[in-house]
């Protein structure tokens, strides 16, 4: 227990650095744009005028006045008591846009996951289990395809077929559950793509062993010592990427939202792009970077359910 | 098993297609990709413009053909410096250990932690449109890739016999790095360099299809499917043709990089004496 508590301990240890530089990034991201902040508020239109005096009020109201390391510190200090500062243009509180967007891209992120978790995972499996013959070939092709078709192309081909032609499904807006599908498909086409050649690969490894090679010499059909007795032993590599992907995906699907109109963290974050809003983009980049600290902190506690050695404290890993 | 497989040859054959309509555009295009008639617009196919015409009536055929000069390169020189920089670093990273591994490490795990395609895009969006910061944004994605893949390699090939057998003979750093390891991990390299070139000429088209990346009037594959999201109802050849290129480009390469993949491991095996 004692080598357990220590084990976590250092992980979760390694980890504080990783957030303390994503936060510098995030911070460096907007401080180092060429835009002027003080600018794109006093004068949104492009053709307004203001006088020095306002332009200093301005700078001083925003903090923009002080050195760079004492803003990152300000900025610092109101995320440690849950303040990320407000929109440039709008003026609202980014905490309460990412906490109403939060669960939208959260609930995308759920369900694109189950589909990549089903589709890769059962993808593989058949390919492994068929190695070598037509389905193996014809799940390989469209493992590789799925990787290669950009995620807007396919979004604007989906909205067009499946909801403008066919009106299956809602162009856009996520009124009902039925708007959460379209995106959560075009986002787990190139997941399924690599989860499915990672599970065929996995599981081809497993089917090498010696224990396999026993069930097998017990009588059992190629399918179900693939399914029983080599698939638990890849799940490893499976939920490690599955973690990360999900990661991914709660911050990296704005496209997706955007050609959607999902008003989740990512469409919020290419509005605050386009607008130059940084103070938003620097919230949101410090998020994902935690989701993906966190997801990281979730697979390595897997990996101690999953790997007793590492329980006892065997593993130096 | 030969490294010419019936996929391979398609997928070269698919590659060198695309990439020598690029490289040809000036030559074998039709019409000016930037010349419009605004009374022939959207137009269907005919004999003068094979592909039909886009909203502003260029020909669309000319400008497919076009579409790629700028994103290719641009993802290609992109992922080779994000190789030049993840390589040298996890390199080091894997060779020396210690303290310097323990740095380069927590480095690459930062930037493995932002948010991919949508950091690209703020960074190509908050530093300023154009091809700079699309240069940056794609390194800054992209090394952390190479890096922790190198520095695996060099880690389990810095154990190996030959390179004990080196030091006892007394090689440097720099020569056992270098003239020993290094070439050991090029067919890795290059599926990693040809994959990532796929996913970035993704990126790019998605960024300038987001309008933070080369800028209209550029007959550029992502720039064109941007401009079409009015019109492709009444000609879908507006957004088929440039997507498709863009599809069909990143699949070659990642078939190519498949194909290279299973020669390399298969050659791995026999050379192990497993196969």
């Amino acid at each position: 227990m004692e080598a357990l508590i220590k084990y976590v301990l250092k992980r979760t240890a390694l980890l504080v650095p990783v957030l303390a530089g994503i936060s510098v990034v995030a911070f460096a991201l907007g401080a180092m744009s060429p835009g002027d902040p003080v600018d794109q508020v006093l004068n949104p239109s492009g053709n307004e005028s203001y006088t020095q005096e306002e332009y200093e009020q301005t700078a001083t109201r925003m903090g923009l006045d002080k050195p760079v390391y004492v803003q990152y510190g300000k900025w610092l200090g109101g995320l440690l008591r849950g303040d990320l500062g407000r929109s440039f243009f709008t003026s609202k509180s980014i905490r309460d846009q990412l906490a109403r967007r939060i669960p939208v891209s959260a609930r995308l992120a759920a369900l694109t996951m189950a589909l990549t978790a089903a589709a890769g995972v059962g993808f593989g499996m058949v390919m492994a289990v068929y190695k070598d013959r037509l389905p193996d070939h014809i799940l390989g092709a469209f493992s590789t395809a799925a990787l290669s078709v950009p995620g807007f192309w396919t979004a604007i081909l989906l909205i067009w077929l499946l909801a403008e032609s066919w009106r299956v499904f809602p162009t856009s807006g996520i009124d009902s559950w039925k708007g959460y599908v379209l995106p959560a498909v075009t986002l787990a086409l190139p997941g399924t793509g690599v989860c499915a050649r990672l599970t065929r690969s996995a599981v081809l490894d497993e089917m090498g062993r010696q224990y396999v090679t026993t069930a097998a010499s017990k009588g059992l059909s190629r399918r179900q010592t693939a399914a029983r007795h080599a698939f638990p032993n890849t799940l490893i590599p499976i939920v490690t990427y599955l973690g990360n992907h999900m990661a991914g995906i709660l911050g990296g699907a704005s496209i997706v939202e955007t050609v959607f109109a999902v008003p989740g963290i990512g469409s919020y974050a290419i509005s605050a792009v386009q607008s130059k809003d940084y103070y938003v983009v620097q919230a949101y980049v410090l998020f994902s970077g935690a989701v993906y600290v966190a997801a990281n902190v979730l697979i390595d506690l897997f990996y101690i359910a999953a790997n007793p050695r590492i329980r006892r404290g065997e593993a130096g890993r | 098993m030969r490294l010419m497989t019936g996929k391979m040859k398609l997928a070269l054959l698919i590659l060198s297609a695309i990439l020598l309509a690029s490289i040809l555009a000036p030559v074998i295009a039709p019409h000016d990709p930037l010349a419009g008639d605004l009374k022939r617009a959207l137009e269907g196919p005919s004999a003068e413009h094979l592909l039909g015409t886009d909203n502003i009536g260029r020909d669309l055929l000319s400008r497919t053909l076009y579409g790629g000069r700028q994103s290719v390169v641009l993802a290609l020189a992109a992922t080779a410096l994000s190789m030049a920089l993840g390589f040298a670093l996890g390199l080091f990273a894997g060779y020396f250990g210690g303290s310097v591994d323990i740095v380069i490490t927590t480095v690459s795990n930062i930037f493995q932690g932002l948010p991919g395609l949508t950091l690209m895009i703020a960074v190509a969006g908050l530093w300023g449109q154009g091809v700079k910061s699309m240069l940056a944004a794609i390194v800054i994605n992209s090394w952390t890739g190479f890096s922790r893949i190198v520095r695996g390699e060099v880690m389990k090939l810095k154990q190996e016999n030959f390179v004990d057998g080196l030091r006892t003979a007394g090689a440097g750093h720099g020569r056992i790095l270098f003239l020993h390891i290094a070439p050991n991990m090029l067919g890795t390299l290059c599926v990693v360099f040809a994959t990532r070139v796929a996913g970035n000429i993704i990126s790019v088209a998605s960024m300038s299809f987001l309008g933070l990346g080369l800028k209209p009037p550029v007959p550029d594959w992502g720039v064109m499917i941007n401009d079409a999201r009015q019109y492709f109802r009444q000609r879908p050849l507006l957004i088929l043709a440039p997507g498709l290129c863009v599809v069909l480009l990143s699949l070659s390469i990642n078939m190519a990089a498949d194909g290279l993949r299973d020669w390399l491991d298969t050659r791995r095996d026999s050379l192990d004496g497993n196969a």
